[in-house]
């Protein structure tokens, strides 16, 4: 296949066709929704070809456990997307973007890199090319990926005890939460057991493979908490760091209040 | 060492102390739940058809199991474990249960013997990967060639291009293009997981596999796959016009003819050959 060249917009700007444009997607998972919102900036001609239709925003959600890929096509910038629990096991992926959904001409403006298409240039764009793309997100939640609670098999724990240990599950780090039976029995349950031991997970980083000078300190798992508790002004390589305060930004604790009947 | 001598000694005693193995190992608390929720077969199943379901055993096997169960259910190995377990209990299986479940390549030890049976109950996620339960476990795997099938059907038609259901599933039974479509599609080129993506595949193949009906190049499937994978980078799959997405795939399979790799289907290949796959994360 001869591979011809058109524009592509890239959320990460790693490409040099547009000059000024970006492509912003913000993507949240909800319970058992996702929502999207694409934003366009300085490409007025893809704003141009959404609102005639010659192009429209596309999410695709892909379960590769369950060879599932669904997808969401729409002209408007705000999506949202159903994680069917009957389609999905394990983690899933948010793929956005934009797509051209009949061959178009791309008239060239001062937008696009005129070294390549020259001023008033028409590219012409084949149907179903990738106007614009936006970084794979999973819908796993972090604390999904971080923790994972295991069954003390070996008896070494007594009743209402747990212990923490780094492990690694090929490349991705985590933190395996041994619990003691009666604790296990009721991980699924109590928030009480939850977040202790996501407590004792965010006790683990500082020494952990996910250190500044660890393995695993570039590790996508290691960048997204990163991201999450710097929002909450939390450096888990800080002299003062709280664990328990860590826990709690990823994961709220709430007490579950019996109601008092008369 | 302890839990495959057990299970060697349930399995050598009959169906319902293996039943039992197994629904201790599953830690099902509720029996009476479990046997009246897993659906039946639709006739017992001998050895040599477990060993290789004809097509039309396994499409009515596939029939019969294909609303009982979800995409998530099917992709689960635990819950065709729990199925086999209730299908052992019922008798559905031939007397010598060893035979059925302990034979395999190189079950020369206790420790690939008991790897045999949990693929074929169900998949072994931690050794064997994701693709287990879609390639390891003939129940499983022809519930999920039936599935595709349908969809491939389904999608083809809505394309202009007639292709049944029954013509889609049998070109997914020949081995190699179901073990590269399903293990490539879960490791290596996820975006073939779209459903026309597999339509155009299947459909080429098949066509492809008329005009060679005795032997299928493992490098012209997946060469297919790979050409579909690289056209998926500039265009969305979705949208691209079914006639290039046709011309992407047979460009695959051409150029993996010219390439020379040609490695030819052999029915006694030991799956093993199949690369090494990753513990599956729960």
């Amino acid at each position: 296949m001869i591979t011809v060249r058109h524009p592509v917009l890239m959320e990460d700007a790693s490409r040099l066709e547009w000059t000024s444009a970006r492509y912003e997607v913000h993507v949240e998972v909800k319970g058992s929704h996702v929502y999207i919102v694409h934003k366009l900036y300085d490409a007025d001609e893809l704003v141009e070809l959404i609102r005639n239709g010659n192009a429209e925003w596309v999410t695709e959600l892909r379960c590769p456990k369950t060879l599932l890929s669904r997808q969401e096509c729409s002209g408007e910038p705000e999506q949202v997307i159903d994680l069917t629990a009957e389609d999905i096991l394990g983690e899933a992926f948010i793929i956005p973007g934009l797509v051209a959904t009949q061959e178009i001409e791309l008239l060239s403006s001062g937008n696009l890199n005129n070294f390549v298409w020259p001023l008033g240039l028409k590219v012409l764009v084949p149907a179903g090319w990738w106007l614009a793309r936006g970084e794979p997100r999973t819908t796993k939640p972090l604390t999904a990926s971080l923790v994972r609670f295991y069954r003390d098999l070996r008896g070494q724990l007594e009743p209402g005890q747990m212990s923490v240990t780094e492990e690694a599950d090929g490349d991705d780090p985590y933190f395996g939460v041994t619990l003691a039976g009666d604790l296990y029995d009721e991980r699924r349950d109590c928030r009480d057991v939850q977040i202790s031991g996501l407590i004792a997970a965010c006790g683990m980083l500082p020494k952990s493979s996910m250190a500044d000078n660890g393995d695993n300190a570039d590790h996508p798992i290691t960048l997204r908490l990163h991201a999450a508790l710097e929002e909450a002004g939390i450096d888990w390589n800080g002299y003062s760091y709280d664990p328990a305060l860590a826990a709690t930004v990823l994961e709220e604790f709430y007490v579950m209040t019996e109601s008092v009947e008369d | 060492m302890e839990k495959q001598d057990r299970l060697a000694d349930a399995v050598n005693t009959g169906w319902a102390k293996t039943a039992q193995y197994l629904f201790e190992e599953l830690d099902i608390k509720d029996k009476d739940r479990a046997l009246s929720d897993v659906p039946e077969l639709p006739n017992p199943l001998t050895t040599g058809e477990m060993n290789h379901l004809p097509a039309h055993a396994e499409r009515e096997l596939a029939m019969r199991l294909h609303d009982s169960l979800t995409r998530a259910e099917a992709a689960e190995p635990a819950i065709w474990t729990l199925c086999h377990a209730v299908w052992i209990h019922r008798g559905m299986f031939d007397r010598n249960l060893s035979e059925v479940f302990f034979e395999g390549p190189k079950a020369n030890t206790s420790e690939a013997r008991t790897r045999n049976f949990l693929r074929r109950t169900g998949g072994l996620n931690r050794v064997r990967g994701k693709t287990s339960p879609l390639v390891d476990c003939p129940i499983s795997a022809a519930w999920w060639r039936y599935y595709i099938a349908g969809e491939v059907s389904e999608i083809a038609q809505g394309e202009g291009m007639i292709i049944s259901v029954e013509v889609a599933h049998n070109t997914l039974r020949i081995r190699e293009i179901w073990e590269n479509l399903v293990t490539m599609s879960l490791k290596q080129v996820t975006s073939v997981c779209a459903p026309r993506a597999r339509a155009a595949i299947v459909t080429v193949l098949e066509r492809h596999c008329t005009s060679m009906p005795h032997r299928v190049m493992r490098a012209q499937v997946q060469g297919a796959i790979r050409e579909l994978a690289r056209f998926g980078h500039t265009h969305s799959l979705w949208h691209i016009p079914w006639g290039q997405l046709i011309n992407a795939v047979r460009e695959g399979v051409e150029n993996a003819n010219i390439s020379g790799s040609m490695i030819f289907d052999d029915s006694n290949t030991d799956t093993e050959d199949l690369p090494q796959l990753e513990a599956d994360d729960t």
